[in-house]
């Protein structure tokens, strides 16, 4: 069999059959990304959706593979972009962007002792494997308001460029630079408790 | 003696670099676009005194680092993950294909 009937058989195939082949590497690529596993599964639903909708336009110059990862790219974006499109009131939670800093004073803007970050390198966790820190960084990501979660995961897990998420978000650079700041103070804070033993000092 | 040099130094960074407050949200910004000439040495000396913020910086560059490095050993299929679809939703999936294929 040349490479040629292979891709013919591949393309061919019952769209039944791809949720068998490819359904659960989908639901794996989702799950850390979005808030539940419920909201994954229905991503995967979503894009096998779209994927026969679209498949006569599909021309076989990528994998069915590739193809069905750009799909349900897209459908992460949109995902977040009706949960991360909020005002401001949302983003900002009850989060208190100061409580970290003494508010005045000689030391006034300056970290408090118990707010300083620890001292990372010495803790075993940090060199170590990547899947328990990955679980910790999803648990942490679940924790921030929707509209951070958004800016946080389509920046730094779909490394998404700031013009494009804007775009999507239909946010202001300034609003962008501020949630993506909130966030990663707040995931910061959070693998400090949660994940490394420094944080139990 | 760390106390005198730090009320000899202490005037000297607050007229040099803004607070830790306001270097906090200039490192993120690091990350995502190159910051001005005057902001960069603004950033520099005060991460020069200040372990704090020092670390701060290195945890945001390890978080990132991590995850990217992640990501690739995913694409290489390293990763050994127990999550799947159940059979329950892959039913369903299936169903709703063939039921959409139909019409």
């Amino acid at each position: 069999m040349n490479s040629s009937t292979i891709q013919n058989n591949e393309t061919q195939a019952n769209p039944a059959d791809w949720v068998d082949q490819y359904g659960d590497i989908l639901y794996r690529y989702a799950v850390p990304r979005v808030a539940s596993e419920e909201d994954a599964e229905d991503l995967v639903q979503e894009t096998f959706l779209s994927a026969l909708e679209a498949f006569s336009d599909f021309r076989g110059d990528s994998s069915v593979r590739t193809w069905l990862f750009s799909i349900l790219r897209r459908k992460i974006i949109d995902y977040y972009r009706k949960k991360g499109h909020r005002d401001d009131h949302e983003v900002d939670g009850d989060y208190n962007e100061s409580a970290d800093f003494y508010a005045e004073g000689t030391m006034k803007g300056r970290w408090k002792p118990e707010a300083a970050p620890r001292d990372w390198r010495r803790d075993p966790e940090v060199q170590t494997e990547t899947e328990g820190f990955m679980q910790a960084l999803h648990r942490c990501i679940n924790q921030l308001s929707s509209g951070l979660a958004a800016v946080f995961t389509l920046r730094e897990l779909e490394e998404m460029d700031t013009d494009s998420i804007c775009k999507e978000l239909e946010i202001t650079s300034s609003n962008l630079w501020v949630r993506l700041h909130r966030a990663r103070k707040q995931i910061r804070k959070c693998l400090e408790r949660n994940w490394l033993r420094t944080g139990n000092k | 003696m760390s106390k005198i040099i730090m009320q000899i130094i202490k005037p000297v960074m607050d007229r040099l670099t803004p607070s830790c407050e306001v270097i906090t949200q200039k490192v993120s910004r690091s990350m995502d676009e190159p910051l001005s000439f005057k902001e960069r040495l603004q950033v520099r000396i005060h991460l020069m005194m200040c372990e704090f913020c020092t670390r701060y910086r290195q945890q945001l560059l390890t978080i990132r680092r991590r995850i990217q490095q992640h990501a690739e050993e995913w694409e290489e299929g390293a990763v050994p993950s127990e999550a799947h679809l159940s059979p329950e939703a892959k039913q369903r999936i299936k169903e709703k294909l063939n039921d959409d294929s139909e019409v």
